[in-house]
């Protein structure tokens, strides 16, 4: 029966039928179209083919529409599948290839993941604080003597939380300790001693019982304490009914009020307790006296700016009432969060940056090896486009190649990076780990996982679309030819070179920074410290007040204790410091007799140090001029000091300090008059970027010391002394706990840790850069050497020597290398300076170093050059001249 | 679709097609749905291997001058989903018993 037409529906499913895949269309046009010719036949049949009929084929032939659009997920996935299988075929036929670029991107996105796992758990992670963006660091700031982070006065404390108007809250805290008896072995403990609103003005509340009441900060009140989740667990047991029992602190009777959550790390303490103020610590004179830290909330609709606006003013009025202590002085506000990492964010975010060039580097050499490729894939291409593929189908294609790859490295690199955030965590010292909130929480989470998987689309595309948009380009006749090079492969040559030039670039730039921060290193290293650290013990030693109330007191018990340690065997001296090198700092205010009173910011200012007179021999520290302190020098006889030789080059420039006096204090005060007897050398003893501050030492028998640090100075192994030390301070006083004993060169070792941290981290990525670029040279020349195999045959067929194609390659390959290190050095000129607070000693565009990284990456260059050269010159002219 | 979740819908088409009707235009008929829902349903119910779909023999259409049409069997896996369907629908347990069946391609 022949069809004059198609029937009407028919164009309907033709034109739904575009919407299908098109692997699919052929069979469900074929089934469409046979089960309404079938139904129009059968009502043909039945005379019934009528309009409504008619209407009624049409409406069903509408359906498929739907069912149209239910097969297009289809579309995707087999057009995925396909590529994803062919993918794998692809890199499965050459294993070389695709382990150099996984590993190679394995090593770049795994650096990656290790260092944003750290980043973020410290400076992105919020803080587990309610609103934590309004919590605030308060400190006393002095900007005409650049100190902007200093310690707090009571007075000025309370003042500041009374008359501010910007925030909601304020709360005071300073570190204790407290020997905790009872039970098992007495115990030291570090505490908190806390405004009563603290744990309010942070929003966290206890796991058990209550936090402090308003009343519980007046004398009389305060026998009550928090305990921490630690203290809790490992001292009492868990016990859940321990809340309104009693503890032992200092020999006195403490009741539990409540216990903290597991999750809540203010500080490495274990236990809180009320901060008291007394008449005395609230007097105008107290002013003067700084000691406390403090930490606000803002008010919810206030901002930064007007809290040190308000703040300010404040200080203004307050320095106007009280001029003689608080003149100069201001309050300085810093939010919370930035503060707590601000040591440490500096490091990171230069890391950071560093990795982020490794990849980059990774990414380069990647899209190499795809050029190099290219070549072979180039029939492939051109039969694809003859077949019909759309440029954009063949560009999915090579793309949907690259992502296998860098999904393949994300996983490598994910283990990697598990390994090294492993090994971050762990080679950080306690310091840094227990101040830095979020340290604890640092690993492979989902922020980690998901930054990774963005990162390693972002890279397969970032390596993938280059080649692929010039693989795709359709170059048929050219590339459908037998051998020759074509204009093709010319770019991708050209485009090769831009890559290694690159990659050499950014490697320098990196390897720059690592040279600088070594330099930054040797320099701390070789800094003086003005006295001998080596062997020598030293452990802390707090008196609780109750037990030794009075000066004699503690007086005799550290003498006796000093003469036990001498007498242990073993010890050559042994001394006393209020405060060990490296630990901690207080620095008083001074007054030099026979002088008028000095302008309000002109005070005389230095580091405060409470020694036993063998302190100076114990540490090796020289003697200038004058004596050192003896047994002459009793509690009782002429008050003596000595000074070191920074304070009297400072305030005695031009005269002999020996029998010059002096008094703590400000002019007006009324503190006894000291006299200089002695000069000793400088020490550095607070941190080795300081520059030597002038130090004044003041005998212990002439005024009190409650705690300090022993120090004894050995011949052999410092920690030996522990036990011996320990039982000597027991024999004295057996509830006596001495804390932290360890070593002083260690304790100065600590101190740089964070510098070592940077240098290891910032040399093993500039290493891999290195080695990245390397291997990125040699396979440009390695693969120019193949390409021009018949050119240079053809030189040595007539007549070039095998030393003019040495010359020739490795030329070419140095002309690359010098481009990609010029580039370099401008490069580092000015991104060197991001990393200035990271170096010490050195200038961020040290011309020494600059340089001498320079001929490393030359010769590095030249040597991976060497090896294609070497080949290029044992060609074999005959072989060369068959060869297309 | 999970292992034995049918809903009313594909319980209902793939019953149709245990009953007889093969072609995807008499479980339209049949079961009184549009064409938009029961095509979308077989190819669900073929992914979950419930249905096979086979193509006429090519000498019956040919001799009638048209495409060959493609028709639906039920899969062992399919009459057990479906056992377990009429357990949940009381009501499939009532539909047209097979003995009784009259294709309706015969003309009348």
């Amino acid at each position: 029966m022949p069809r004059a037409k198609l029937p009407f529906w028919c164009w309907l499913i033709r034109l739904i039928g575009v919407l299908v895949p098109r692997r699919l269309r052929a069979d469900w046009r074929q089934e469409w179209e046979a089960e309404l010719q079938w139904r129009e036949q059968q009502l043909a049949d039945w005379d019934q083919l009528d309009y409504q009929h008619k209407l009624a084929l049409l409406w069903h032939s509408a359906g498929a529409l739907a069912d149209a659009l239910w097969l297009q997920p289809r579309r995707w996935e087999d057009e995925m599948t396909q590529d994803l299988r062919f993918g794998v075929r692809m890199l499965l036929k050459q294993p070389g290839f695709a382990l150099l670029a996984v590993l190679t991107l394995a090593l770049g996105i795994g650096a990656n993941t290790a260092i944003f796992s750290v980043v973020y758990s410290v400076l992105m992670r919020p803080l587990p604080y309610a609103a934590p963006e309004k919590l605030m660091a308060l400190y006393s700031m002095y900007p005409e003597r650049d100190v902007f982070r200093s310690v707090i006065s009571a007075p000025d404390f309370h003042d500041w939380r009374a008359q501010n108007q910007t925030f909601e809250s304020m709360a005071a805290y300073i570190g204790s300790n407290y020997a905790l008896s009872g039970g098992e072995l007495p115990e030291r403990l570090v505490g908190l001693n806390v405004s009563p609103n603290f744990f309010q003005v942070l929003g966290v509340n206890p796991l058990l019982g209550r936090a402090f009441a308003p009343e519980e900060e007046n004398d009389g009140r305060d026998r009550v304490a928090v305990l921490s989740y630690g203290l809790w667990q490992r001292r009492f047991g868990a016990d859940p009914q321990l809340v309104g029992k009693s503890i032992s602190l200092n020999g006195e009777n403490y009741t539990v009020i409540g216990v903290m959550p597991q999750s809540f790390r203010f500080a490495p303490v274990e236990l809180y307790r009320p901060l008291v103020f007394d008449a005395e610590d609230m007097a105008d004179m107290a002013r003067g006296s700084h000691y406390l830290q403090v930490i606000g909330r803002l008010k919810p609709d206030t901002t930064l700016t007007q809290a040190k606006t308000d703040l300010e003013n404040l200080s203004r009025r307050i320095a106007q009432q009280h001029p003689v202590t608080n003149t100069g002085k201001y309050a300085n506000v810093i939010p919370y969060q930035a503060d707590s990492v601000g040591e440490i964010r500096p490091s990171l975010l230069v890391l950071l940056g560093a990795v982020v060039l490794v990849l980059l580097i990774a990414c380069a050499n990647v899209a190499s090896l795809l050029l190099a490729r290219a070549a072979s894939r180039q029939r492939e291409m051109a039969v694809r486009a003859a077949l019909g593929a759309g440029r954009w189908r063949v560009v999915r294609q090579l793309l949907t190649e690259s992502l296998l790859l860098s999904l393949l490295g994300a996983g490598l690199g994910l283990l990697l990076a598990y390994w090294g955030v492993g090994a971050i965590v762990r080679a950080v010292p306690s310091e840094i780990a227990d101040y830095t909130p979020g340290w604890q929480q640092i690993g492979i989470n989902s922020q980690a996982l998901g930054f990774t998987l963005i990162l390693s689309v972002l890279t397969g595309i970032v390596f993938g679309v280059a080649p692929a948009l010039q693989l795709s380009r359709p170059d048929l006749t050219e590339a459908l030819k037998e051998g020759g090079k074509s204009s093709a492969g010319r770019q991708r040559q050209r485009t090769r070179n831009a890559l290694v030039v690159a990659e050499v670039a950014l490697a320098l730039m990196l390897l720059i920074g690592a040279g600088l921060l070594l330099k930054s290193y040797q320099q701390l290293q070789q800094v003086s410290l003005g006295f001998n650290h080596q062997h020598v013990f030293v452990a802390n030693v707090a008196l609780a007040n109750t037990k030794y109330r009075d000066t004699p007191q503690q007086l005799n018990f550290f003498q006796e204790v000093l003469q036990k340690v001498e007498n242990l065997p073993g010890v050559q001296s042994a001394a006393l410091v209020n405060y060990a090198p490296f630990s901690s700092n207080a620095d008083r205010v001074f007054t030099i007799a026979g002088r008028p009173e000095p302008a309000p910011d002109d005070i005389p200012d230095a580091n405060y140090r409470v020694i036993s007179p063998a302190y100076f021999r114990t540490l090796e520290i020289p003697l200038t001029h004058g004596r050192l302190f003896s047994e002459q020098d009793a509690a009782t006889s002429l008050r003596v000091v000595i000074i070191n030789e920074a304070l009297a080059r400072r305030y005695f420039p031009n005269e002999d300090p020996l029998g010059k006096q002096l008094k703590l204090g400000r002019y007006g005060e009324q503190n006894p008059l000291h006299t200089i007897i002695g000069v000793v050398g400088n020490v550095k003893d607070i941190g080795m970027e300081r520059e030597f501050d002038p130090t004044f030492y003041y005998p212990f028998t002439q005024t009190s010391i409650r705690s300090g640090a022993l120090l004894a100075r050995t011949q052999g192994d410092p920690l030996l002394l522990t036990s011996p030390v320990r039982n000597a301070v027991l024999a004295v006083d057996p509830e006596q706990p001495l804390t932290r004993p360890r070593t002083l060169a260690l304790a100065i070792a600590d101190s740089v840790t964070q510098q070592r941290l940077n240098l290891i981290l910032l040399g093993i990525f500039s290493g891999l850069a290195l080695i990245l670029a390397a291997i990125g040279i040699y396979g440009v020349m390695a693969y120019s050497v193949t390409q021009r195999t018949h050119e240079i045959g053809i030189r040595l067929a007539l007549g070039a020597k095998r030393g003019d194609v040495l010359k020739l390659v490795v030329g070419q390959g140095m002309l690359l290398a010098t481009l990609g290190i010029s580039i370099g050095l401008v490069g580092a000129f000015f991104l060197t300076r991001l990393m200035e607070t990271l170096l010490f000693g050195v200038t961020p565009t040290d011309p020494v170093t600059f340089g001498c990284i320079a001929l490393l990456l030359l010769g590095i260059a030249l040597c991976a050059c060497w090896i294609p050269a070497q080949r290029a010159t044992k060609i074999d002219p005959l072989a060369a001249l068959r060869h297309e | 679709m999970g292992k034995g979740y049918l809903s009313f819908t594909m319980a209902l088409i793939l019953q149709a097609l245990d009953n007889g009707y093969r072609y995807g235009f008499e479980v339209m008929q049949v079961t009184g749905l549009a064409s938009g829902t029961v095509y979308p349903a077989l190819r669900r119910l073929e992914d979950a291997f419930f249905i096979r779909s086979k193509w006429e023999k090519p000498g019956v259409a040919q001799a009638e001058q048209r495409p060959a049409r493609k028709y639906y069997e039920v899969t062992k896996t399919g009459k057990a989903a479906l056992v377990e369907a009429r357990s949940r629908f009381r009501v499939l347990e009532q539909l047209t018993p097979p003995s009784e069946l009259k294709p309706i391609d015969e003309a009348g």
